[in-house]
């Protein structure tokens, strides 16, 4: 099944913590690489894996461990689905803030190692800042925990922070501790779709520097959402608001004055179905769909917010027939292309030129597996900083076996 | 061995810079935590980030230790020189670099204190929201290392989540820049070295995210007869749904210093006020209220006062801001605990403080960032007495092994320095710190930043034996 | 632990040693917290916790518990100490840290002084034998006053010549105000105007009355407005402030005797005072010194009245003529810091028609005039007084306003050098205008 990623690996499916140490430990005396599979929703996001080992799948590592709902944080396995999770904070009125596409697939581990999140990065941040502990397997099989179960805590080196968006080169990770929030009263959208991209530039500026604290402000260019009242548009700008409904009411007129003034139609939508609907949309834009991963190059890049509609112009210089999702209040912007394996390397070089002209980064978060794009051309050179993680790396993982050549490290 | 140190150190940075006179040092024996001393070799001044870097290269060929010194309002004793050595000061690298209103962020050196920030920032209708007790004081370097919190952290988070990013000196002199772009392609070594008290690297500057002022406020004075009933209520406030800006409890003892400092006029006999800010868009504000106001009700609150303008906020912010240091009222010393329970778990540690404090007869005070969990019990003693000093100590271990008894920490915002030391390893199993020692070895491998601290060491002094007289060094 | 009066102890010779000069107790109120060293001056231009509040008080500690000797580093820290007091605002904990420095520098002076390689021709010949006495300053400000007149002071100020004057005296010729119309001498008595609403005796001092005439008049104008009957009492003189704060105990003592004699408490309200460092000295007349004459002076403490204070307490009478002008207030240290009065001033500003005051950023950082420090420590009053300008000139003001005549004359001096377009006020010379209907003189571009 992930024989294009891990080509001649086996698997192995884990229902226990304890497990994972076993087989870790064994892999570590044998020094066989271990490759840790959440929900599989992110195996685009690194490089082809160099040498056959174990897939280690913890999705069966799905129990919850501890939910006092009274202390706002929920203690659960990194197997868990991110929607089962979602179930279980939502019988509280309780969630977890952070959007992941595939909801159904994604496990907490996954989102955690990926560091995945989505349109409401805006307003609630990502996994940083909600992930308050963890339990980690390193490298040797042995089995560490970080930060603690409150939701403040200088005690010792956070090295919960350190395991966020280390893609399992680390440890693997088997238990979570998170922070969640009350689900806010109403939610709705203020969409605008707008004559041409660089109309958004006034209106983004406005609304940033307004008192409107939008929960997300997520421009899509391209491909459209299917709740999209303005196919026709050349962009479109969806406005999210959350919080209580006096406040999201009060919002909606603040955001639509702002709209008038820039001479821009807005549409309205508070309808509770079409807005759970939309939230779906904006999130799931973000998956590359199986049948078209042969044939395209998904890239995230990020920028100063201030900066992100002329990078969305260059990007669409370089294809206007390209997809772009931007999360335009933190620069970052999410971007897919077709093309064929052998032209991936020169368009991400590009790009990645092109992000650094307006003082960007660039990660390739998708490609076809075909193109084999090599370590420093998905993440990019590395500073002077890369020895330290190099250390790091050699410190929790001493042999090497975890994930290897799939992240920044060998 | 120790003249060719300041000889090289003086040669790099100028006479001025460099302090290695006894007279001279004696003031940098130790920070906010005065139960222990040590004195430098040399106290240094950079003006730059090379600087820094050139100094701690220096240091590292005279196999010296370094300890970086911002304001010097650890009250973990951070900033404690332990094995001699060379304190860096950050105190000259204070430069606003850049305010970047419309990306909100800005760009500052690490000796820039928290509150010039604010100050700067007055008009922009940004800010910078960790706001500790310290703020008029201390250096958004120490905020960063120490992973400093405040009354609003509640809402807005710690330091950490204010970071999009450091300029650092490595234990090596290497300097690196991490951030501010949220970068994928790499591990999240902002993170680590936030809250990291100087013992992974020297910050010398920081990228600060800034947050929106809020439109509006309502800031509630509530005040109640038991202190069981006070934290009862910040309890049902937090599982209700409510995030309140800031909740913030202060008991009869720091009221009785409080309102000598600043003739507040809190009600003498009332055993606990608890302060509730509420803020954002005024719209939503009332509402708010008013499900706060009844739930303190249903706890048997007093009285209910809303301050009704900028002004009388400002000095109900003050009141809380300065508790802390108004407590040398009370008392010639005292050590102020930070422990963290789980927020349901607030009412039970409070009534253990009570006990403990009647145990070890070691008058307690309290005021506490109660909607985080947040204790802050005050231990009052004389420092010139050696078995009230014992007392006062085995006083704070005994709470803070029951924050982690009750599922929390033994510290939320001060950091461990070498005050907290003996509490790792109840804290921590062996092997989550040995983890943690890998760390450190990553980031500084000859352990010559920060010596002694954060992690159980041989060089980590045993506080329960410490000297107490001041001036024994 | 409260300590009602200053301490000061002497050895068996009747001088007050370091080791005893200060009460153990008053350094057990400092916690150590570090909460003042940002608002300590010396300490946000140098970084150095040797010359923040903190520090000093630890080494001052150190000293007095014997563990640290009385090194020439430690006196220079110090030293250093512009006795400003912000310190004391700050700390949460309520240091009295006036009353820590003030007897250990005094002590550190005795010890100084005794003997005659420490004989300072300065200290004694001008600050002892100029400044208690009105007239011999003005006798002595002759020569300056001339050249400002001819026009050669300018020219001189520019060359640099000042610096020729030796050391201190050149520092305190470039101090000298230019020139105004000081108004005759001042009367014994001045009827309130309309209904009288109290009874004052106004305090005149020495430089304040030989520099600062014209401020005087304004301000028993404005009391006068304000339905003060005014008593001007022969025989005071001299706060006795520039020989405590020098190191002359007994000289300040028996200023302080002279000015209770010469008060009848009895029939007055209040005895007002115009300049920040006379008031703050004559509100610690009760502190300073264990005699029989403790108690007197301390009833004529309780007496004395800032006149921004006082008017802010009285209710003042809202004065009517426009003056359309910026202006900017700069807290004097001994009215802010030293006497806690931050909000009257303003408020009196506040009332005048037209009148537009700006926020002084940092207005509550000394000016490094404080006494005789521009005197002692030119280096550290020159970066002070830069920071200030700077400060002053980001306001845009038109004119700045200080309450304190040590403040007047070190802002003037450098705005004058730098030949800013900025007045340099009292707060009662800008009243007076406005009561009486007039404007104040803007200076033109050039600076003149
Ligand atoms: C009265 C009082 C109230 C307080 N209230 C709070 C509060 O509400 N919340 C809170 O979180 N804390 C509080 N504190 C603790 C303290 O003020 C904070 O920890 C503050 O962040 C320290 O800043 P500083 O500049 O004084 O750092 P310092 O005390 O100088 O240093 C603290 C630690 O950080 C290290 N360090 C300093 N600068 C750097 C740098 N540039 N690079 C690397 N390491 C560095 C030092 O080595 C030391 O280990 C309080 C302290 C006092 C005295
Ligand atoms: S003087 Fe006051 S503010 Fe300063 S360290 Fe001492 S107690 Fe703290
Ligand atoms: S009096 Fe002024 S200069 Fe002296 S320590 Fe206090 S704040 Fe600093």
């Amino acid at each position: 099944m992930f024989d294009s990623i891990f080509p001649g690996s086996e698997t192995i499916q884990v229902a226990h913590q304890s497990e994972v140490a076993e087989v870790v430990a064994a892999a570590y005396a044998q020094q066989r690489p271990i490759y840790p599979v959440g929900g599989a929703t992110s195996l685009g996001l690194g490089a082809v894996a160099g040498k056959p080992g174990t897939v280690l799948r913890l999705a069966k590592l799905n129990q919850r461990v501890d939910y006092p709902s009274r202390d706002l944080t929920i203690t659960v396995e990194a197997g868990m689905k991110m929607a089962e999770l979602a179930k279980c904070l939502s019988a509280e009125q309780q969630r977890l803030p952070i959007d992941v596409a595939s909801a159904e697939s994604a496990t907490v581990g996954g989102v955690v190692a990926a560091n995945l999140c989505g349109p409401r990065r805006y307003r609630y941040g990502t996994v940083r800042d909600y992930l308050l502990g963890l339990t980690v397997v390193d490298g040797t099989g042995q089995s560490f925990s970080t930060g603690g179960r409150v939701v403040k805590n200088a005690a010792g080196y956070d090295l919960t922070r350190l395991m966020i968006g280390s893609l399992g080169a680390l440890g693997v990770i088997t238990q979570a501790t998170l922070m969640v929030r009350p689900v806010p009263e109403m939610s709705a959208f203020v969409v605008v779709p707008l004559p041409s991209l660089e109309k958004a530039e006034s209106l983004l500026a406005s609304l940033r520097t307004s008192e409107l604290e939008p929960a997300a402000l997520s421009l899509v260019v391209g491909d459209r959402l299917a709740d999209d009242p303005d196919r026709g548009a050349a962009a479109t700008l969806w406005i999210g608001l959350e919080s209580s409904e006096i406040e999201v009411r009060w919002m909606l007129d603040l955001a639509s004055r702002l709209c008038r003034e820039q001479g821009l139609p807005a549409v309205f939508i508070d309808a509770p179905d079409r807005v759970a609907s939309i939230w779906r949309g904006l999130t799931e834009h973000a998956a590359v769909r199986p049948d078209q991963r042969a044939a395209t190059l998904a890239v995230e890049l990020t920028v100063l917010p201030s900066r992100t509609v002329a990078a969305a112009v260059r990007l669409h210089q370089f294809d206007p027939q390209a997809s772009l999702l931007c999360q335009a209040g933190n620069g970052v912007i999410l971007a897919w292309f077709s093309c064929k394996p052998e032209n991936a390397g020169e368009l991400v070089t590009r790009i990645r030129k092109a992000a650094e002209e307006l003082g960007g980064r660039v990660v390739v978060t998708d490609f076809p597996p075909e193109s084999r794009l090599d370590r420093s051309t998905i993440w990019g050179p590395p500073g002077p900083e890369i020895r330290v993680m190099q250390r790091i790396k050699r410190q929790f993982d001493p042999e090497g076996i975890l994930n290897p050549g799939r992240f920044i490290f060998e | 061995m120790k003249k060719p140190l300041t000889r090289d150190l003086r040669r790099c940075l100028g006479a001025t810079s460099v302090l290695s006179e006894l007279g001279d040092l004696r003031v940098y024996d130790c920070d906010g935590l005065t139960i222990e001393k040590r004195l430098p070799d040399a106290v240094v001044f950079p003006a730059t980030t090379e600087q820094v870097a050139e100094v701690v290269r220096i240091c590292s060929r005279h196999d010296a230790p370094i300890v970086a010194r911002g304001a010097g309002t650890s009250l973990a004793g951070g900033c404690l020189p332990i094995g001699g050595g060379v304190v860096v000061m950050l105190t000259r690298m204070k430069r606003i670099i850049e305010v970047n209103v419309a990306d909100r962020m800005a760009l500052v050196e690490a000796g820039v204190l928290n509150l010039q920030l604010a100050r700067a920032l007055t008009g922009t209708g940004l800010h910078f929201a960790p706001d500790p007790s310290s703020q008029i004081a201390c250096t958004i370097g120490g905020n960063v290392a120490t992973n400093a919190g405040g009354p609003h952290t509640l809402k807005y988070g710690v330091t950490l989540n204010h970071v999009l990013g450091v300029e650092a000196v490595l234990g090596d002199g290497t300097v690196m820049q991490l951030g501010p772009l949220g970068d994928r392609a790499a591990l999240d070594l902002t993170g680590v070295l936030v809250g990291s008290e100087g013992t992974l690297a020297i910050v010398t500057r920081v990228w600060i995210r800034l947050t929106p002022n809020p439109q509006d406020y309502r800031t509630l004075r509530v005040t109640f007869d038991s202190l069981d009933d006070a934290s009862n209520a910040i309890s049902d406030v937090i599982a209700s749904g409510i995030v309140p800006a800031a909740m913030e409890l202060m008991d009869q003892g720091i009221l009785a210093a409080v309102d000598e400092a600043f003739q507040f006029g809190f009600p003498a006999d009332a055993e606990a006020v608890v302060v509730i800010e509420l803020d954002g868009p005024s719209v939503g504000l009332d509402e708010q209220r008013d499900r706060i106001t009844e739930i303190c009700n249903r706890h048997q609150a007093r009285e209910i006062l809303q301050a009704s303008d900028a002004q009388q906020r400002a000095l109900l912010w003050k009141c809380r801001k300065m508790a802390v240091g108004a407590v040398g009222r009370l008392s010639p010393s005292y050590c102020i605990q930070d422990g963290v329970v789980p927020r349901t778990k607030l009412p039970h540690i409070i009534r253990r403080i009570t006990e403990i404090s009647a145990k070890y007869s070691i008058r307690i005070v309290n005021v506490a960032h109660a909607g985080d969990g947040n204790i802050h019990p005050i231990l009052l003693f004389d420092e010139r007495d050696a078995d009230q000093v014992q007392r006062a100590l085995a006083a704070g271990k005994e709470l803070l092994e029951d924050c982690i008894r009750c599922g929390g920490s033994v510290t939320a915002e001060h950091g461990i320095g070498i005050e907290k030391i003996s509490l790792m390893e109840s804290l921590f199993a062996p092997y989550d710190l040995k983890m943690m020692e890998k760390v450190r070895d990553a980031f500084n491998p000859g352990g010559g930043l920060g010596l002694g601290k954060v992690l159980p060491s041989p060089h980590a002094p045993t506080l329960l034996h410490a000297a107490v007289s001041i001036g024994d060094v | 632990m409260n300590s009602e009066s200053l301490p000061i102890t002497s050895d068996r010779n009747g001088r007050t040693t370091l080791q005893a000069a200060v009460r153990p107790e008053l350094f057990l109120e400092c916690v150590h917290c570090g909460l003042c060293t940002s608002s300590c001056p010396t300490f946000t231009e140098l970084g150095d916790e040797n010359v923040g509040p903190r520090g000093r008080i630890y080494l001052m500690r150190m000293i007095t518990d014997g563990t640290l000797d009385a090194l020439p580093t430690v006196r220079h820290h110090l030293d250093l100490c512009l006795d400003c007091r912000a310190c004391e605002s700050a700390c949460p904990s309520g240091v009295h840290y006036g009353r820590i420095i003030e007897p250990f520098r005094l002590a550190m002076e005795e010890e100084k002084h005794r003997g005659i390689a420490g004989w300072d021709w300065f200290r004694t010949f001008v600050l002892f034998g100029l400044f208690p006495y009105a007239g011999r300053i003005r006798l002595a400000m002759k020569p300056v006053r001339l050249m400002q007149r001819l026009g050669l002071y300018d020219r001189f100020e520019r060359l640099g010549l000042f610096k020729l004057i030796p050391g201190r005296l050149g520092q305190m010729a470039t101090l000298v105000n230019p020139p105004v119309d000081q108004g005759p001498k001042l009367p014994s008595f001045l009827p309130a105007i309309g209904r009288r609403r109290a009874r004052v005796a106004f305090f005149v001092g020495c430089v304040a009355d030989a520099m600062f005439r014209h401020t005087h008049w304004a301000t028993l104008r404005v009391l006068q407005q304000n339905g003060c009957d005014i008593l001007l009492p022969e025989g005071q003189g001299c706060c006795g402030a520039i020989h405590f704060h020098a190191g002359s105990n007994s000289g300040a003592r028996r200023l302080a005797n002279t000015n209770v004699d010469a008060f009848r408490l009895d029939e007055i309200d209040a005895i007002i005072v115009n300049h920040a460092g006379c008031g703050a000295m004559l509100k610690e007349y009760g502190l300073h010194w264990q005699d029989d004459r403790r108690a007197q002076r301390q009833e004529f403490s309780e007496k004395v009245r800032d006149i921004n204070e006082f008017l802010d307490q009285l209710g003042p009478v809202a004065p009517t003529g426009e003056i359309r002008a910026v202006v900017a207030y700069h807290d004097a240290c001994h009215l802010r810091h030293g006497q806690q009065v931050i909000d009257p001033p303003r408020k009196l500003m506040e009332l005048i028609p037209g009148l537009e005051l700006r926020d002084l950023p940092e207005s509550e950082v000394c000016c490094g005039s404080a006494g005789t420090y521009n005197l002692n420590q030119p280096e550290m009053a020159d970066r002070l007084i830069c920071r200030k300008v700077e400060n002053i000139v980001s306001t845009g003001a038109q004119i700045v306003l200080a309450s304190n005549a040590g403040c007047l004359l070190q802002i003037g001096r450098e705005i004058r050098r730098q030949r800013l377009p900025i007045a340099v006020l009292h707060p009662m010379d800008l009243l007076d205008l406005s009561y009486r209907g007039e404007q104040p003189e803007l200076p033109g571009h050039n600076g003149r």
